[in-house]
């Protein structure tokens, strides 16, 4: 398996790259999160494996600052509870696609298949909201805008991050 | 993307918690979606997988 995932190439993001090729077994093992792939479907009929773009979710834990009001608790929390601290959400932890395939796919659709494998842990669980945190690319953004996704806040840590959510509807 | 998105903390403050807030109301207006057979999509891909590659 480590030799598919060596061919995969992302030129633009070198972290997306390694995630894939030296993290995502790891993760998988531990059940820290689940990474699927989006294989070339000819490719595999004639016996080979293309990785053409994956993605990978998990949950995530967000804390909600003192400060927040009441109200907003209440709306945040869907049962009108304003005392809690902590809110979980789903994570779209990484996301990308295969320079060799890149044609192959567009964000649009990768996006698409992510926020459906969350809405079938969303059928089974529950669950309120999609996390995506990414680089301030303009085209980043708008391709997470474009797709349903409300700026959330930059990263609070000096990594040049920002985040995104989505509210998920049935 | 980043790895380390999966370890760290975050934090929410009243700004981004209104935009959560946001978000739930332009959900209310977004066209519905098509459906996407995933689990059909890996019983398919799976199928195709060489045997030593399946689980």
């Amino acid at each position: 398996m480590r030799e598919v995932l060596s061919l995969f190439f992302c030129t633009k993001n070198s972290d997306v790259e390694t995630f894939l090729r030296d993290k995502a077994i790891t993760f998988e093992k531990a059940s820290r999160a689940r990474t699927y792939l989006i294989l070339d479907e000819e490719a595999l009929t004639d016996g080979k494996i293309a990785i053409i773009a994956y993605f990978t979710v998990s949950m995530k834990s967000l804390n909600l600052r003192e400060g927040i009001s009441k109200n907003v608790r209440k709306h945040l929390d869907g049962l009108g509870n304003k005392q809690g601290s902590t809110f979980v959400v789903y994570l779209i932890g990484q996301l990308g696609k295969n320079d060799t395939y890149s044609s192959e796919i567009d964000g649009k659709e990768l996006i698409a298949r992510a926020i459906a494998t969350i809405k079938e842990a969303y059928e089974v669980v529950g669950g309120r909201y999609i996390l995506v945190e990414c680089e301030p690319v303009p085209g980043l953004k708008k391709l997470y805008e474009d797709n349903g996704f409300t700026f959330l806040q930059e990263s609070l840590e000096n990594d040049s991050l920002i985040q995104f959510i989505r509210f998920i509807d049935p | 993307m980043a790895t380390r998105t999966f370890e760290k903390e975050i934090y929410i403050d009243q700004k981004a918690a209104e935009n959560m807030v946001k978000a739930m109301k332009a959900a209310k207006k977004r066209p519905k979606e098509e459906h996407i057979d995933v689990k059909a999509s890996i019983e398919r891909s799976v199928s195709l997988l060489p045997k030593t590659l399946r689980r």
